[in-house]
């Protein structure tokens, strides 16, 4: 970097032609450009990691020159590891791979080829190397980083506290809530109201608790997706995680909603003579 | 209507355990108005709690509107009660955050009734105890007494076969008083329901049809209307 420190980058090597993985969502400069000796696309979203100030800036990649040709946007890493597009064979000079040497061949299919058979006579024909759909990949890729890093767990353990703070907060708030009017329940009680109208009642406050709270995370949320949009970690909310997330915080709430439950239906209703 | 057999009631447990009723008999019949009278702790709640279906007795019975409660589970006794008895409490427990007309259509809101006739009957319920003006306000907004009449409208909603009031008047002052007490003779006098008021004040005796006196949880005196007296 021109501040004379290091980063690490993901070098992302590809042949020129129609078929190759190439860089999209290009905010300066041309495809083309990255024919130019040195030429690499970085997105614009790194400049900071990077230490450069964009298009035309000149970096190094293993003391190699480099030389930003192509800047796109939106191009973001899930490990915020800055992706670097070049054609395939200055990709291997720069990572001293030898030419004959790729990590991924990206196969495409012609119309009406059948992936999965494709994919299976690959196998079979392929000792050292296997074969997968885009769908098997990405849920490969997923179930690594999930399940096969501390990165998953943390994330697992991170919600799982969440959930759990989350429930004790509503269960206590709930509690507090039905604990303070219990008078009036005693009431509702004394006057005939069943079992499930006071539950209904509870659980709607919950409802109602859940609905609150999800709005106001929600519009939070809302704020940090805008604000991230552009950075090297934009955090995503798409509909169905925001659908998802309501029905989970509407299930903590009336799970959370119990302990009061149980404690208005342990209220004597015959304490109403003597409050 | 409701009437209650040589019943017995233990309530508490181990060493603070104590017999609140002492085998316990009377009934409550429609169109009379019963006071029930005794000193504090002499059983009078306790048996006002078993009349009203929200304690079971230990020993004797209890049948309303002549079903009995023995053997009912907490919900069955619940739907008797939300059926046939209406209550007017002390401290009117009424609800802060609901107007007077809420209040009372929070006795049929329980009993699951939400057509649109229920603001009418509401309506009615505030004009039987004289506040068909007074059907926006707050219970903060109201005096001691147009809060008892309140409490009063929403036991009588349901059109209950029997109403138990526990010290309605003992908040109020006296002109308040006799108007409460006007309101829930004249719902005796109807002749459908009867009412049972457990009370400590002798201003209000001048509407009883009768007298009951209790005491360390027996029946002591009964008297009529004319005062005249007679042991259980």
């Amino acid at each position: 970097m021109p501040s004379g420190g290091t980063t690490p980058v993901l070098l992302i090597g590809s042949g020129r032609g129609d078929f190759g993985l190439q860089p999209w969502n290009i905010v300066a400069g041309d495809l083309s450009d990255l024919s130019i000796p040195d030429a690499v696309a970085v997105d614009r979203s790194y400049f900071d990691r990077l230490g450069t100030a964009g298009l035309g800036d000149t970096v190094e990649i293993r003391d190699l020159r480099a030389r930003i040709r192509l800047v796109t946007q939106g191009i973001r890493s899930f490990t915020t590891t800055p992706y670097v597009f070049t054609p395939l064979d200055r990709a291997r000079t720069y990572a001293g791979i030898s030419p004959n040497k790729a990590t991924y061949l990206l196969v495409r299919l012609q119309a009406g080829a059948n992936a999965e058979s494709v994919r299976t006579r690959l196998n079979e024909s392929l000792a050292k190397a296997e074969a997968l759909t885009p769908d098997a990949f990405r849920s490969r890729s997923r179930s690594f980083w999930l399940f096969g890093t501390g990165a998953g767990a943390a994330l697992f353990a991170g919600a799982l506290l969440g959930m759990i703070v989350g429930v004790i907060i509503v269960a206590q708030t709930l509690y507090a809530s039905t604990k303070e009017f219990s008078n009036e329940f005693a009431t509702l009680r004394a006057i005939g109201s069943s079992s499930q109208y006071i539950y209904t009642v509870i659980i709607i406050q919950a409802f109602l608790s859940a609905a609150v709270g999800f709005g106001i995370a929600a519009a939070i949320g809302m704020v940090i997706v805008k604000a991230t949009a552009d950075s090297a970690l934009p955090v995503l909310i798409p509909p169905g995680l925001m659908a998802g997330l309501f029905l989970l915080t509407v299930a903590m709430c009336v799970f959370s909603a119990i302990a009061a439950i149980v404690h208005i239906m342990r209220t004597d209703p015959a304490v109403v003579f003597t409050r | 209507m409701v009437e209650a057999s040589d019943v017995v009631k233990f309530l508490g447990q181990g060493a603070g355990r104590v017999q609140a009723l002492r085998g316990v008999s009377l009934s409550l019949s429609g169109g009379e108005l019963v006071m029930l009278m005794g000193p504090s702790g002499s059983g009078k709640t306790t048996l006002l709690s078993v009349l009203g279906c929200m304690l079971s007795p230990t020993m004797g019975s209890v049948r309303v509107c002549g079903r009995s409660t023995a053997g009912l589970a907490p919900e069955q006794l619940t739907q008797l009660r939300r059926d046939h008895i209406g209550f007017v409490f002390q401290s009117y427990h009424l609800f802060p955050t609901l107007t007077a007309m809420d209040n009372v259509r929070l006795a049929l809101d329980v009993r699951g009734d939400y057509s649109r006739r229920v603001i009418d009957r509401a309506k009615e319920a505030l004009a039987t105890v004289g506040l068909s003006h007074k059907p926006r306000s707050y219970p903060l907004e109201l005096s001691s007494g147009e809060q008892q009449r309140v409490a009063i409208a929403r036991a009588i909603i349901g059109d209950p076969t029997a109403i138990l009031a526990d010290e309605p008047t003992a908040a109020l002052d006296s002109e308040n008083g006799h108007a409460v007490m006007s309101i829930l003779a004249a719902i005796a006098r109807q002749g459908t329901r009867g009412v049972l008021v457990v009370t400590h004040d002798p201003r209000i005796l001048p509407f009883a049809d009768r007298i009951i006196h209790i005491e360390d949880g027996r029946i002591v005196r009964k008297a009529g209307n004319g005062g005249s007296s007679a042991k259980p």
